[in-house]
């Protein structure tokens, strides 16, 4: 009797579950519940086809060839219930659909606006294509449009909106963006950028409520008694993983639901990969939130190998992601802590791991030339972080210096008296290790 | 699959494989100026070696191919949609394979355009001018 698996949702981890399924076992069942009816696409895609950088239908991240190959049957519709003692889910249609083994990749939503008003339309979020689309209809050339929030996705609507010809208003709770992840002269870098992109930056701002016309949305009242017209009012205050089915099933939750190194919740037969996943350390114990591309597909791998009776052990690796702020390439790798608290963000943000946020006691490097710009933060004996503005060169060797936890102390010294000369030193270090590994 | 050869770009002397049905208006991937416009030198294979330097950035450029970092690619299909080829890029980057199709014109479009800098350029003894 070939197994049955179940995937509930089907973003990256779903997809890479169902493709790591169908190599290891190629006679299993196969079935994708997810509340998405569109193809698999790209979610971080969604930023620039917000831009106007590319058309839709270049989101999709597999042919029609690619998703036949893995024969998944997709179930269009929402789970209720997740009975994991029948080894069931339940579907809110009444359906009922039976598992060997389930994986819950059911991601993260946006923390829904709270303020008086946040009901009204043209309210908008981005979490999928849906949301995407709806921003696009809404957006009108020359129209004022609001933004609020502190993080990637923010920064994302505040440009996208922009590029499609809106006059921006962003709001930045805090007196600089993303304090708690950017030191002061990155958030400087990245907030000239936005203003000379045309988007004006009203730091120290927050929303009182949301003034509506005919049920739409009109303008913005801020707390200092601003009144900001807008005909879109676009919030991205951080994301939850979505526990919900979890929780209600009786699993172990924390903000994420939690899982150990083979992706197994605390029920039997049900694993858990991607955003809604939380991975205890089995060291140290700590969970970390890692809502980041590439802790989906690495998490998918392991649990969909795990599924299918390969036991594979997941190691997390230091959190390292590349985003585009403002037209630049900015790669965050380990614990970099920006100095200071972010209000603006009541959740983890999209595209960002708790560990970054984590200031080290270490000393900051920076190099700076034009706006390339490099951080690092040293530790007492190693590379505990490092944030590579522009130019990406330094960024994997940073990475690999970090997370094999080498020893600098011959070159410490050099390199936290800063400068072109502590990056050169750095340079004929690296070299050097990769010799000695090689 | 249209058949390829090589073409020799009039300004500045570099050599590109292109396909017989490359657009009209398609610019040297190094010196950016149209592969097929008449100049005084076009046509001429020895004047153009004689008259034009072959500078540093061209001999890098025809001499790499494209690899990614599959590790960072979120996926979004820049490269691929910005590829004047109509190469899969966004494909090659998840599988982590270099760019090894001889339509690749080493235009570096894709590895300008990504926004997460998962594309660079490796260094390959491919074709030298000297």
């Amino acid at each position: 009797m070939p197994h049955h698996h179940v995937i509930i949702g089907s973003g990256i981890a779903g997809l890479v579950a169902a493709e790591t399924l169908r190599k290891e076992d190629t006679k299993a069942t196969i079935t994708m519940i997810s509340e998405e009816p569109h193809d698999f696409y790209s979610r971080p895609g969604l930023a620039y086809y917000l831009r106007g950088d590319f058309p839709e239908k270049q989101l999709s991240i597999r042919s029609r060839e690619d998703i036949n190959a893995i024969k998944v049957q997709r179930i269009n519709g929402v789970v209720e219930r997740l009975a994991w003692q029948n080894h069931e889910v339940h579907l809110s249609d009444g359906q009922r659909v039976r598992y060997d083994r389930v994986l819950l990749a059911t991601g993260a939503l946006a923390v829904p606006p709270s303020f008086p008003g946040s009901e009204l339309q043209g309210i908008v979020k981005l979490d999928g294509l849906d949301d995407c689309r709806k921003i696009l209809q809404l957006a009108k050339r020359g129209q004022p449009a609001v933004v609020i929030g502190g993080g990637i996705t923010a920064l994302e609507l505040a440009e996208g909106l922009n590029a499609r010809g809106m006059n921006v208003h962003f709001f930045l709770r805090s007196a600089r963006y993303w304090g708690d992840v950017l030191d002061e002269t990155e958030s400087k870098i990245v907030m000239e950028r936005l203003r000379h992109e045309g988007i004006t930056i009203l730091t120290q701002t927050q929303i009182a409520a949301a003034v509506g016309k005919n049920g739409k949305v009109d303008a913005v009242q801020t707390q200092a008694g601003a009144h900001v017209p807008c005909s879109v009012l676009a919030v991205a205050i951080g994301v939850r993983p979505r526990v919900d089915l979890a929780k209600k099933a009786g699993l172990t939750i924390n903000k994420g639901v939690i899982v150990n190194e083979y992706l197994e919740t605390s029920a039997p037969d049900v694993y858990a990969a991607g955003d809604v996943a939380e991975y205890r350390d089995p060291v140290t114990g700590a969970g970390v939130l890692d809502v980041l591309w590439p802790t989906a597909i690495d998490q998918a791998k392991v649990a969909g190998a795990n599924m299918a009776g390969v036991r594979k052990t997941y190691i997390k690796g230091i959190p390292f992601n590349v985003t585009m702020l403002a037209g630049l390439r900015v790669a965050i790798i380990g614990s970099v802590g920006g100095g200071s608290k972010n209000d603006d963000l009541v959740a983890i943000t999209r595209g960002e791991s708790e560990a970054w946020r984590i200031v080290p006691k270490a000393w900051v490097v920076s190099g700076q030339e034009d706006i390339n710009r490099i951080r690092i933060v040293v530790g007492d004996t190693t590379i505990v972080g490092a944030l590579v503005m522009g130019n990406q060169s330094w960024a994997r060797p940073l990475e690999r210096l970090i997370t094999a936890k080498v020893d600098i102390t011959p070159i410490r010294q050099a390199i936290v008296s800063g400068g072109a000369e502590s990056l050169r030193k750095l340079a004929e270090f690296f070299h050097r290790w990769e010799k000695t590994k090689s | 699959m249209p058949a390829s050869r090589w073409h020799c770009c009039p300004h500045c002397n570099v050599y590109l494989m292109l396909p017989e049905n490359a657009p009209r208006d398609l610019e040297c991937k190094g010196c950016g100026k149209p592969m097929f416009a008449p100049t005084e030198l076009a046509g001429s294979f020895a004047t153009a070696l004689s008259l034009c330097e072959f500078d540093s950035t061209h001999e890098k450029l025809s001499e790499a191919q494209v690899v990614p970092d599959a590790s960072i690619c979120v996926q979004c299909g820049m490269c691929t949609y910005n590829c004047p080829m109509g190469i899969d890029v966004r494909a090659h980057a998840w599988r982590g394979k270099a760019i090894r199709d001889s339509h690749c014109l080493t235009c570096s479009e894709c590895v300008n355009r990504c926004p997460r800098g998962v594309l660079r350029f490796e260094r390959i003894p491919l074709f030298v001018l000297k």
